[in-house]
């Protein structure tokens, strides 16, 4: 074969993959008009505390509301030791890393939805799925999967470690902990809403509902964040007080 | 195997004075964030020695023959490649530039039926895999050492003969820190890429290693330093082009101990490619430019395998006691380490 046909046929196989790389793009972008929740997002009233969509206490059974009471008692007077986050920049996990005063971004492609907090460097991987998978052992972020429908985004994960808090307060959750998380855009794009069901069985007398917003946050860059080094300089772990621009 | 040893390599500077060093001769145990021995971390965490600027004497064991200070570098331990390499490039074509890899059995691909990457080029989304994980020194794509300095060197040396005679070198994955970009890279364990027009994110199991890359753009004039760097990111046909400056210098090139300096400046391009397997591999072909550490610019090769069937297992570092029981614990001579460490 000839250089010129090898060229001709090179050309001729660029220009067929950049016909599929073109509707490839255009049906992925057809795609993303009604669940491209890509962006940098953050919260827009952090909260210490996880409370029922109607501001009421989670419906924990008695022996958990007494472990939590104690330690909003011990939050109260400064002593946060009981957190594994504040003691030693342990992974937040979810929900709690939801209501945390740190931006973070939304990726998706055709197999997962990813987060990337910018708290410490923690990120979260979800397949795109029907099930969700099982989990050998329990983790922060659990194992998780995304479904789209309509406008929304839900991502249903279990697999959670009990170690974790459901709150900055140290709301406990057991490993049965089940949570789904409804996604949709409000203000044309400018805001995320995220509606938050809570099942777990050991923990609380029944399922319970609350819900979060976001504001997208278009010039912001994640910055790199090592928790164990602002602890180091004396900075809080989680700085309450910081705003996003 | 080319271009694995180390042997060619002499001696450049003496090693400052040190406290006496002992030789150990227990197993190395590989961790999730370093090499070390058992009777190490024993005798140093247990007795909770606070280390910072001195080295550990860890008692009853026997003194090393000579003086590793001024003595000639321990052989380098032979590559450990926990996935097996990849197959021999082509000769005369890039991935020639994969000399120096040891030939062998090819790593795993994704099982048959797995989803394939993107028809676009340009989405480097998903999961990939290394094929080559090296716990040795790295080599350039053409097979050589890594060009060092001296103090460069002296900084590898003292790391290699501190690891190969049963002494933790704490790196910053040790301390639950950031690994940086080129550590993350090597790791045998998945790398997941997320990409937005304007960001594209590398993240890391090891480590919980996080590179967020800002598409166009320029490095801003007051960097601050950090583990990753700057990182901005331009297409070149389907290769993404990342430039990186603004290092801490508190990272490493490899798991053996490579010094990087907050001087250096890294370019890589990473490609999507088919090297004829069921799926397209993704290459990464890293420059190194660090005047402090090496006489010259360096460029290494890596290649993962297409694996949308695996994740990232989560690695909560600061929750095991490792970075409470390391903080501050410095086992290398911070006067030949200066500007490694905090």
């Amino acid at each position: 074969m000839s250089g010129v046909h090898m060229n001709l046929r090179t050309l001729g196989l660029r220009l067929l993959g950049a016909a599929i790389a073109l509707t490839v793009a255009g049906q992925q972008a057809a795609a993303q008009t009604v669940s491209d929740f890509s962006g940098i997002w953050t919260v827009e009233k952090p909260s210490k505390d996880i409370r029922t969509r109607d501001g009421g206490m989670p419906p924990l059974l008695p022996d958990s509301l007494k472990l939590y009471e104690q330690r909003q008692k011990q939050a109260a007077q400064g002593d946060l030791s009981f957190d594994p986050v504040d003691a030693k920049c342990a992974m937040p996990g979810v929900p709690r890393i939801l209501a945390m005063p740190y931006p973070f971004q939304i990726f998706r492609n055709a197999l997962r939805v990813v987060f990337v907090y910018e708290f410490n460097h923690n990120f979260r991987s979800v397949d795109i799925a029907e099930s969700v998978p099982a989990a050998d052992w329990g983790t922060a972020y659990g194992k998780a999967t995304a479904a789209f429908a309509g406008d929304q985004m839900v991502i249903k994960t279990g697999g959670l470690t009990d170690e974790t808090f459901l709150d900055a307060l140290g709301m406990p959750h057991s490993s049965a902990l089940r949570i789904t998380e409804t996604y949709r855009m409000l203000n044309g794009g400018k805001r995320l809403a995220v509606d938050l069901r809570i099942e777990d069985p050991e923990v609380f007398s029944a399922p319970w509902e609350t819900s979060l917003t976001f504001r997208r946050l278009p010039n912001h860059q994640l910055q790199e964040d090592v928790c164990l080094d602002r602890k180091a300089d004396g900075e809080p772990v989680i700085d309450w007080r910081r705003q996003q621009k | 195997m080319r271009g694995c040893g180390f042997g060619k390599i002499e001696p450049v500077g003496a090693f400052p004075p040190a406290a006496t060093f002992w030789r150990g001769n227990g197993k190395i145990v590989r961790t999730r964030s370093g090499i070390l021995l058992p009777w190490v971390a024993a005798a140093v965490v247990g007795a909770g020695l606070s280390t910072t600027g001195v080295y550990a004497q860890p008692g009853g064991q026997a003194p090393a023959t000579g003086d590793w200070r001024t003595g000639p570098p321990q052989p380098a331990p032979e590559p450990v490649v926990v996935i097996p390499g990849d197959k021999p490039p082509p000769e005369g074509q890039i991935n020639a530039l994969g000399a120096g890899l040891p030939a062998g059995p090819r790593a795993p691909y994704a099982p048959v039926g797995a989803p394939p990457p993107s028809a676009n080029k340009r989405d480097l989304s998903g999961v990939w895999r290394t094929t080559q994980f090296v716990l040795v020194p790295l080599t350039t794509v053409t097979g050589e050492p890594l060009p060092y300095t001296a103090a460069g060197q002296n900084v590898l040396w003292h790391r290699q003969n501190m690891s190969t005679s049963g002494y933790a070198v704490i790196s910053s994955t040790y301390v639950c820190r950031p690994a940086g970009i080129l550590n993350s890279l090597n790791f045998g364990f998945p790398i997941e890429l997320a990409q937005t027009d304007d960001t594209i994110a590398i993240m890391a199991e090891e480590g919980r290693g996080l590179l967020t890359i800002r598409m166009g753009g320029k490095h801003p004039d007051n960097l601050q330093p950090s583990f990753n760097g700057d990182a901005i990111g331009h297409w070149e046909g389907d290769a993404l082009v990342v430039d990186i400056v603004g290092l801490n210098g508190e990272v490493n090139a490899d798991w053996a101990g490579s010094p990087l300096s907050d001087k250096a400046h890294i370019v890589m391009r990473i490609t999507r490619i088919d090297k004829g397997g069921p799926y397209e591999d993704l290459q990464a072909l890293v420059s190194v430019d660090d005047p402090v550490n090496y006489t010259k610019p360096w460029t290494i090769l890596k290649t993962y395998r297409w694996r949308p069937d695996q994740h990232l297992d989560e690695f909560d570092c600061e929750k095991g006691d490792q970075a409470a029981n390391t903080e501050g614990l410095r086992l290398e001579n911070p006067e030949l380490i200066k500007g490694q460490r905090k």
